[in-house]
């Protein structure tokens, strides 16, 4: 009954085939930029992915993996509540997810990011590259969290909906 | 029904090309080949392996060879090391050991102070015929950004480990001898549009025809730049 109750609003949800096909749009979207800024898909010379994964870069993909598939079944979630329900879109937690998940995905990838911080803003600039690439994966692990915390929150506001008052 | 499933499918695609054009953005974004600053002439006697070779730059490869790739590259930065790790044991084989390629290795310490340590250590290897294998030490021995293992006191300790010559190595590392190379390198990565590490130029030998490569790309990425160029 209880774990019913739990998937109640993504099966309410994703009974529509839009909302499933946004879901993917959206975690497809975001696993391109999370793998290009990982450093492991390429645009240029030529549209390239790193296969085999290096060992180094396992633990983030399969982060990044779960934080793109989460942020897809949020933001259709959200989308359901904005359109169904007359309770607010849960907009902190998601966004704060989506930000953690981004920005841990950055300077790992030793990308112009880092450059322009430490050119910007010097040693505190360098610290704060340092610390973000050196974290990655706790970040990743904080924005996995919060993405689920998003999803609790709009799955309250989809059944709060249903219940009887 | 039919007006919403349009709007879904649109909004879907518009996701994902958004996704497409951002990851092109951030590849290109360190553009190596970001030339227009300087006339092409001038760029080119810069990228030319003889202009390389004598400003002190480490060349690996047979100096004749048609085509050079120019490395930007940290030591302490990991995709720096991915690429040491995984890539170039792969362009070594099938390009530099067969004398199509040459590479050369231009710094750009862009993480602090022991980046550049590491730097001007290696360079200090280099004046005893061992700047490659100290550059596969660090990389091999890479630890966390800015943990303290590339400081001047630990590339000491690396140097007595492959054998170099301490006392030199030591004068070499202390008097920061190659502190104008490594700086140079540097300017030179800037004024040629290098904005983060790994970053590659594939040039014919007299430096014309750059094409940049951005990041720890997988050797296919390689292979398809040099086999092109080569013309096979």
């Amino acid at each position: 009954m209880r774990s019913s109750n739990a998937t109640l609003s993504a099966r309410m949800v994703f009974s529509d085939k839009s909302y499933v096909a946004l879901t993917i749009a959206v975690a497809v979207a975001f696993w391109i930029i999370f793998n290009v800024l990982d450093g492991l898909l390429f645009f240029s010379p030529i549209v390239n992915f790193y296969y085999p994964i290096p060992q180094d870069a396992i633990p983030g993909f399969i982060a990044s993996n779960i934080m793109a598939a989460l942020v897809g079944i949020v933001v259709c979630m959200n989308v359901y509540v904005f359109r169904n329900s007359k309770a607010g879109v849960s907009k902190s937690s998601f966004f704060s997810g989506s930000t953690v998940g981004t920005v841990s995905s950055m300077c790992a990838s030793c990308s112009s990011v880092s450059f322009y911080l430490a050119t910007t803003f010097g040693a505190a600039g360098v610290a704060a590259s340092s610390f973000m690439s050196n974290y990655q994966l706790p970040l990743r692990l904080i924005a996995v969290g919060l993405l689920i915390w998003a999803y609790y929150s709009a799955h309250r506001r989809i059944t709060k909906s249903c219940q009887l008052t | 029904m039919k007006r919403k499933v349009a709007i879904t499918i649109v909004l879907s695609v518009a996701f994902v090309a958004i996704a497409i054009v951002a990851g092109i953005f951030i590849n290109n974004s360190a553009g190596g080949d970001d030339t227009s600053q300087e006339p092409q002439q001038a760029l080119d006697s810069r990228l030319s392996l003889s202009s390389l070779a004598s400003s002190g730059s480490p060349v690996r490869g047979d100096e004749s060879a048609a085509i050079t790739i120019v490395e930007f590259s940290d030591f302490q930065c990991p995709n720096c090391g991915r690429f040491a790790r995984n890539t170039a044991p792969q362009i070594v084989e099938e390009y530099i050991a067969t004398g199509k390629v040459n590479m050369v290795y231009k710094h750009f310490p862009i993480r602090g102070p022991d980046s550049m340590a590491a730097s001007l250590a290696s360079q200090c290897a280099g004046d005893q015929g061992k700047f490659w294998e100290f550059h596969y030490m660090l990389f091999n021995n890479q630890e966390a950004e800015g943990s303290g293992w590339a400081s001047a006191e630990n590339m000491k300790g690396f140097a007595s480990e492959l054998g170099l010559d301490r006392e030199k190595f030591d004068s070499c590392l202390n008097s920061e001898k190659h502190r104008s190379l490594v700086e140079s390198d540097l300017a030179f990565g800037q004024e040629i549009g290098v904005t983060g590490t790994p970053t590659f130029v594939i040039v014919n030998s007299d430096g014309s025809e750059p094409e940049g490569i951005l990041g720890a790309q997988p050797f296919s990425s390689f292979k398809a730049v040099l086999d092109t160029k080569i013309g096979l």
